[in-house]
């Protein structure tokens, strides 16, 4: 497209997703708003590690002056969390996202996919494989061993420091929700991650739905969303999932398709991109994602209900899929808005990513280290107790985060605070 | 140009994480905000700390290599390009080193973001006036080297008017502190001399910069115009009138369209000609009667609507939209020439008359955003700069806008710098002999003139050889 | 190039001071005059001759009176730019723009008799300049003639400029050393609708002075000026011989009207009339002899403390609190108590005009040094003058 649009420029990749994706480039003013947005250019402080310099890194692969296959110019790509931050702050509207996810296409096709990074992305794509790895995880968990060899060295334990950042921090009494049997119907999207290691979370949010008028329906047949296989760069496997999970959302004939993890939402109502040209697929995965919501969304359209006192000092991390992706920041904190007792104090930069993005914490440790700690400082600084967030790497991100720095907060998702509070309704909560 | 061996001994200084070499990692620093320039440096070098920087600066000086210091690669005229030589980068030294909030100042290292500074004083009711549209990104170090200014200069001046002192390393290696935090020193005002001189006289250390209180009471107004001459003579109007807006903006309707297309929009009115984005600020006796002023003039001059903004939230909204403007254009075409100029401020309904003139002439779309109440145009074209006729159609619209403004008693930068942009235009404003005078005070500061080499004066001024052929090309 | 002591031989030769006197009426015969002369001619460079402590201890071989070089030529009120030849006196400056509700806020101390250019040449300031800025933010462009007798400019006619390096603030203050300042554009202000002033007697303890200028810091408009007397001073306001705060206010006839009730809630606050402060600059002798004192603004309590314990009752000290300077106008000895009693306080000390030049930094003297040389290698022009005296 881009080679058809400007004929004076020759395409050194011709019929590439990058190529296709190339016009999305000219918007690119070269104005530098975007630097400061970025978590890994303030990390390592080289502008080829920034937006800006990622799309000059676009543009001479596009040109030929960069070869493909450079392991060199493909690591300023594989060092990008994909978060998206660039992209509110771009006032051209460049779709980095898009050109981040079309060059890794393009590069995975001349270079082979680190060993990780095949192992994470193979087990999510098969349920059973999955299903397994996630049970032997909470077995593990159950043991307390993570918890205790979070103590070690980061380098070493943040994986389990992750894991053990998984364990419900607070249980809450259940509680028996107010049922409205007249309200819309909704579909959990339950997630990997989600179902196998916030079990809890994923019960608390039916609950809080439902305690707000919706009538959650289950769902047959759905599995792993497919964006960690999206923004590496894997198209082939995201399709598979997403046709697997578009079918079992019509089936469920629900009103709103809810998800409780950010990147999840984000890919959900991506999921038309997905099938670009496709004539079959397409127009049904424009109808499922037209359908999505994130969980604070239908919250907030619902006031929400207010709960009981929760005593805390709480800050709000946006996860990056919600804020930059999604483009919704209102909703949180108005459900946070709902929960008496709390005290919201703002987190300075609290648009910028934590390092988690998706499996990148586990195959770029350093500068997913690096971007960290620059988040657990400033919530050091708010001197806040719980940090809210709702997406399950970033809680398991920033979990580990303060275990590991020996910080006084702790990491909650947001519907597991309004599900505190509607279980305190009555009786005061305090963490 | 690099002798052998000066990366490594570089290395042995910062790291060799922060000494770029290959081809591939040198291509994001061949342009600043400006792309129309692309230059290859040879090396790129980013020092961590201050010890380091400085000698990093003597290194050089020994080996006798070229250097261009860059902070953000957010300047407008093409200013931190090295062509074949080193990219002294200097984003890493980015802390605020000390708040004085009784005496009202702080001192910055070069990389500390402009708008950082404002959050971090804004605790004590405090901010940093000069307010670059590019504040968000820039760095007070490239502030300095500019001279930058922004829309609230029009009330509160320009950089140089904030800086109170700096500690600079010279080209060869020295360092020296210009000016003092009283703002009183005796000799010639090296500090005046510095600001605003495009990294050709040294490299900023640290800088001590005013902190302004922030006013008391704010009003902001946005007044809509059918015609951009109607809002050309509002703003002369206004500025006869003695009134003094904190800021004056123009913006006019391509340029609305691209701001409200954007994630920036702002509520503009897109049928309007042109708006006026007008701040009065101060004490909050008498204020409504200056905003019922202005807008008096506004309506006089044939504004459609005056409305001032409701909330702080509504005023940010209006401020953020114009901040953004320049990125937002964009969307409207591949390239986009960015300019600046200054006039007269009695001349801006003729001299807008006569760009819009040029504009139909040429066939190109100008995209007026400017500081209006400074006479400062900032007339843009976007294009496809792919198409030959379409590029050399924008050039000659440039140069023929370039010179109304020179015919109008104005000047080719009012806060973008020369740069490599507007060297073309240098001998239009001065004669030889006050290139020759710039040339010298230059030498003085950098008698081996290896700081950013090639810039602001044409080379033939400082009869070393003769300048290159027109970099616009 | 001509020793220091050959020029001395000179000037004995002729006398022991300038015989020739020059009064050139145009650039044109002020370039053929530089052009004319031999190039070890040197020249004292001279305004109006109101500010003769400037000019009058320069030794040199011919006196360039430039206050025949005046005249407005060009003034866009629109614009609120005005351009005048360097002879132009400021009264002439402010009769012309006062017509228009505008003024050129620039009142150094003496008569205003003193010229445009021998002001923006010296830099120098009085209690406007905290508020309404110094001389280098008020000059947008100067026309020059340098030491070789060739015609530069600087800047130019709008009033935001970056083009080229910034010859304008490298000349003003530069006390004509690096070229004769021959025309001059500056930014205009707009007369405030209401300007009043209040005087209010100033406290003698530390504590108290701090706290009264925090408490002056609340008023809920910045005012126009601010500036302490010492009682000879305030007597030279025809206000009584005591420790005066003059305080000016100007803007709106509400936001004045409210400043002025705020300040009036201070104990024994007298409104005066602002034709108060033209009439105290006026008294400042022709021939005074000043030094000036800067210190954080946090530390001008102390300054100001330590100047008025240490000079006599017939000195004149005054002071620009948010500025943190104190000026002192007396003869040497005061002076030089002064001096010795501020010493502790790690003051910047400036003695006027502009400075000597000297400054205990090497390496700033060293740039000074080059920039001397750089645009009057012989010394030509006001020899002596901002050197450091390795000529």
């Amino acid at each position: 497209m881009a080679a058809a649009e400007h004929p004076g420029t020759p395409c050194a990749l011709p019929g590439t997703p990058l190529a296709q994706a190339g016009a999305g480039l000219d918007l690119c003013v070269h104005c530098g708003f975007c630097l400061q947005a970025c978590p890994t250019y303030l990390a390592l402080d080289n502008e080829n590690d920034s937006p800006r310099g990622r799309l000059v890194l676009m543009r001479g692969l596009l040109a030929g002056d960069l070869d493909a296959a450079d392991d060199a110019v493909a690591a300023h790509f594989d060092r990008c969390l994909g978060c998206r931050g660039c992209e509110t702050a771009c006032p051209s509207g460049v779709p980095y996202g898009t050109l981040l996810e079309a060059t890794r296409t393009t590069l995975a096709a001349s270079r082979p996919r680190p060993f990780a990074a095949r192992l994470i992305l193979g087990t999510f794509r098969h349920p059973l494989l999955l299903r397994v790895a996630l049970a032997v995880a909470r077995v593990v968990r159950g043991t307390g061993l993570p918890a205790l060899l979070a103590r070690l060295p980061r380098q070493v334990s943040f994986p389990f420091a992750m894991l053990a950042s998984t364990r419900r921090a607070w249980p809450t009494a259940p509680y028996t929700p107010d049922a409205d049997a007249t309200g819309p119907t909704v579909a959990l999207l339950t997630g990997c991650v989600m179902e196998g290691l916030y079990t809890e979370t994923n019960r608390a949010t039916e609950r809080v739905l439902a305690h707000n008028g919706y009538r959650v329906v289950p769902v047959g047949g759905q599995r792993c969303c497919g964006a960690l296989h999206a923004h590496a760069g894997d198209v082939e496997s995201a399709r598979a999932l997403a046709r697997a999970n578009i079918a079992a959302f019509e089936a469920s004939g629900a009103d709103y398709v809810v998800t409780n993890a950010s990147g999840c939402g984000s890919l959900l109502k991506e999921y038309e991109h997905l099938f670009a040209g496709d004539e079959t697929w397409q127009p049904r995965a424009r109808q499922v994602a037209s359908r999505a919501r994130d969980v604070s969304e239908l919250l907030a359209a619902r006031g929400p209900r207010r709960g009981g006192v929760v005593n805390a000092v709480v800050t709000w991390d946006a996860p990056c899929h919600l804020q930059h992706a999604q483009r919704i920041t209102a909703a949180p904190l108005a459900v946070l808005g709902a929960i008496p007792g709390l005290r919201v104090v703002p987190l300075v930069d609290s648009d910028h990513c934590c390092g988690s993005a998706g499996i990148y914490n586990l195959v770029e440790p350093d500068t997913s280290n690096r971007v960290l700690d620059a988040k657990l400082a400033r919530i050091e600084a708010t001197g806040a107790d719980v940090v809210v967030s709702s997406n399950p790497g970033c809680l398991m991100q920033l979990g580990a985060g303060l275990r590991t720095g020996q910080h006084r907060a702790q990491a909650i998702h947001l519907v597991d605070l309004l599900d505190a509070a509607y279980a305190a309704e009555g009786s005061p909560h305090a963490p | 140009m690099i002798p052998p061996g000066l990366e490594r001994e570089l290395a042995d200084v910062v790291g060799a994480r922060f000494v770029l070499t290959r081809p591939g990692e040198l291509l994001a620093y061949t342009a600043d905000g400006l792309p129309g320039y692309r230059h290859d440096p040879a090396l790129v070098v980013l020092p961590g700390t201050r010890e380091e920087a400085i000698a990093v600066v003597q290194l050089l000086a020994r080996r006798k290599v070229a250097f261009v210091p860059r902070g953000a690669g957010t300047g407008l005229s093409g200013g931190a390009l090295a062509d074949g030589t080193v990219v002294l980068g200097l984003n890493r030294l980015r802390r605020i080193l000390e708040i004085d909030v009784e005496n009202q100042w702080a001192v910055v290292e070069p990389g500390v973001v402009n708008a950082h500074l404002s959050r971090a004083v804004a605790p004590h009711g405090l901010h940093y006036a000069p307010d670059p549209s590019s504040q968000s990104a820039c760095t007070i170090g490239g502030n300095v080297a500019e001279n930058a200014g922004g829309p609230h200069c029009l009330k509160y001046g320009v950089t140089v008017n904030h800086v109170l002192a700096l500690t600079v390393v010279l080209a060869d290696g020295t360092v020296v502190t210009l000016g003092s935090t009283t703002g009183e020193v005796a000799g010639y005002d090296l500090l005046g001399a510095f600001v605003g001189s495009e990294g050709c006289f040294g490299v900023v250390l640290d800088a001590t910069v005013r902190l302004t209180a922030n006013p008391t009471a704010v009003r902001t107004m946005l007044a809509d115009f059918p015609t951009i001459d109607s809002a050309a003579r509002a703003t002369s109007a206004i500025i006869a009138a003695g009134l003094v807006p904190a800021a004056l903006e123009m913006m006019d309707q391509p340029t609305i369209r691209a701001v409200e297309a954007s994630i920036y929009a702002a509520g503009y009115p897109v049928d309007a000609a042109a708006v006026l984005l007008i701040e009065l600020d101060g004490a909050a006796a008498g204020l409504d009667e200056e905003v019922a002023r202005v807008a008096g003039a506004c309506r006089e001059a044939g504004a459609r609507e005056v409305r001032v903004a409701t909330s702080e939230a509504d005023r940010q909204r209006l401020w953020q939209g114009r901040k953004k403007a320049f990125g937002a254009m964009g969307r409207v075409s591949s390239h986009l020439v960015v300019q600046d100029a200054v006039i007269p401020r009695t001349r801006l309904p003729d001299v807008l008359a006569e760009i819009g003139r040029i504009g139909r002439e040429e066939g190109v779309t100008v995209c007026n955003v400017f500081h209006a109440g400074d006479g400062n145009l900032h007339p843009n074209i976007p294009y496809n700069g792919n198409d030959p006729a379409e590029t050399q159609r924008v050039e000659r619209a440039m140069v023929r806008i370039m010179e109304a403004c020179i015919a109008a008693g104005g000047s080719v930068t009012g806060e973008h710098g020369i740069g490599v942009d507007k060297l073309p235009y240098m001998p239009r404003l001065f004669t030889e002999a006050t290139l020759g005078a710039m040339c010298r005070l230059r030498d003085c500061f950098d008698p081996e003139r290896r700081m950013n080499p090639g810039k602001v004066v044409p080379m033939r001024s400082c009869r070393e050889w003769a300048m290159a052929p027109a970099a616009r090309g | 190039m001509m020793t220091r002591a050959e020029r001395g031989a000179r000037i004995i030769e002729s006398g022991g001071g300038p015989a020739v006197h020059h009064a050139p009426s145009t650039e044109r015969e002020l370039i053929d005059l530089l052009q004319g002369a031999g190039p070890h001619v040197t020249f004292r460079i001279r305004g109006a001759g109101t500010w003769a402590s400037v000019t009058e201890r320069i030794r040199a071989d011919a006196t360039l009176d430039l206050s025949r070089l005046s005249g407005i030529t060009e003034y866009v009120p629109g614009d609120l730019t005005l351009t005048a030849r360097a002879g132009t006196t400021l009264a002439d400056i402010a009769e012309a723009t006062r017509a228009n509700g505008q003024w050129l806020p620039l009142d150094p101390w003496g008569a205003p008799t003193g010229t445009l250019g021998a002001t923006l040449a010296t830099a120098s300031t009085g209690p406007l300049a905290a508020t309404l800025g110094l001389p280098r933010d008020a000059a947008l462009g100067l026309s020059l003639v340098d030491a070789a007798g060739v015609r530069t400019t600087a800047g130019g006619r709008v009033v935001k400029n970056v083009a080229g390096f910034d010859l304008v603030r490298l000349q003003v203050g530069a006390c004509g050393t690096l070229g004769i300042l021959t025309e001059a554009t500056v930014r205009l202000r707009p007369l405030p609708a209401v300007d009043r002033s209040c005087a209010i007697p100033l406290p003698a303890a530390q504590s108290d002075l701090t706290a009264l200028l925090v408490s002056l810091r609340q008023i809920p408009l910045s005012p126009l000026a601010m500036e302490a007397l010492n009682p000879a001073l305030a007597a030279c306001a025809g206000l009584p011989p005591a420790q005066m705060l003059l305080v000016r206010v100007g803007g709106s006839h509400p936001a004045v009207a409210q400043a002025v009730e705020a300040l009036a809630r201070h104990p024994h606050t007298t409104e005066i009339p602002s034709s108060a402060w033209p009439v105290l600059s006026a008294s400042e002798p022709a021939d005074a002899m000043s030094v000036r004192y800067s210190v954080r603004p946090s530390q001008w309590p102390s300054l100001w403390i330590t100047v008025c314990a240490a000079s006599d009752a017939s000195a004149r000290v005054h002071g620009t609190p948010s500025r943190g300077v104190v000026r002192v106008v007396g003869p040497a000895e005061t002076q030089h108590r002064v001096q010795q009693a501020v010493a502790p306080l790690g003051a910047v000390e400036i003695a006027e005009p502009a400075g000597r030049g000297v400054t205990g930094v090497p390496a700033l003297a060293e740039l000074g040094r080059r920039v001397r040389d750089a645009f009057d290698p012989q010394r030509r022009l006001n020899p002596g003058v901002m050197d450091d005296g390795r000529s």
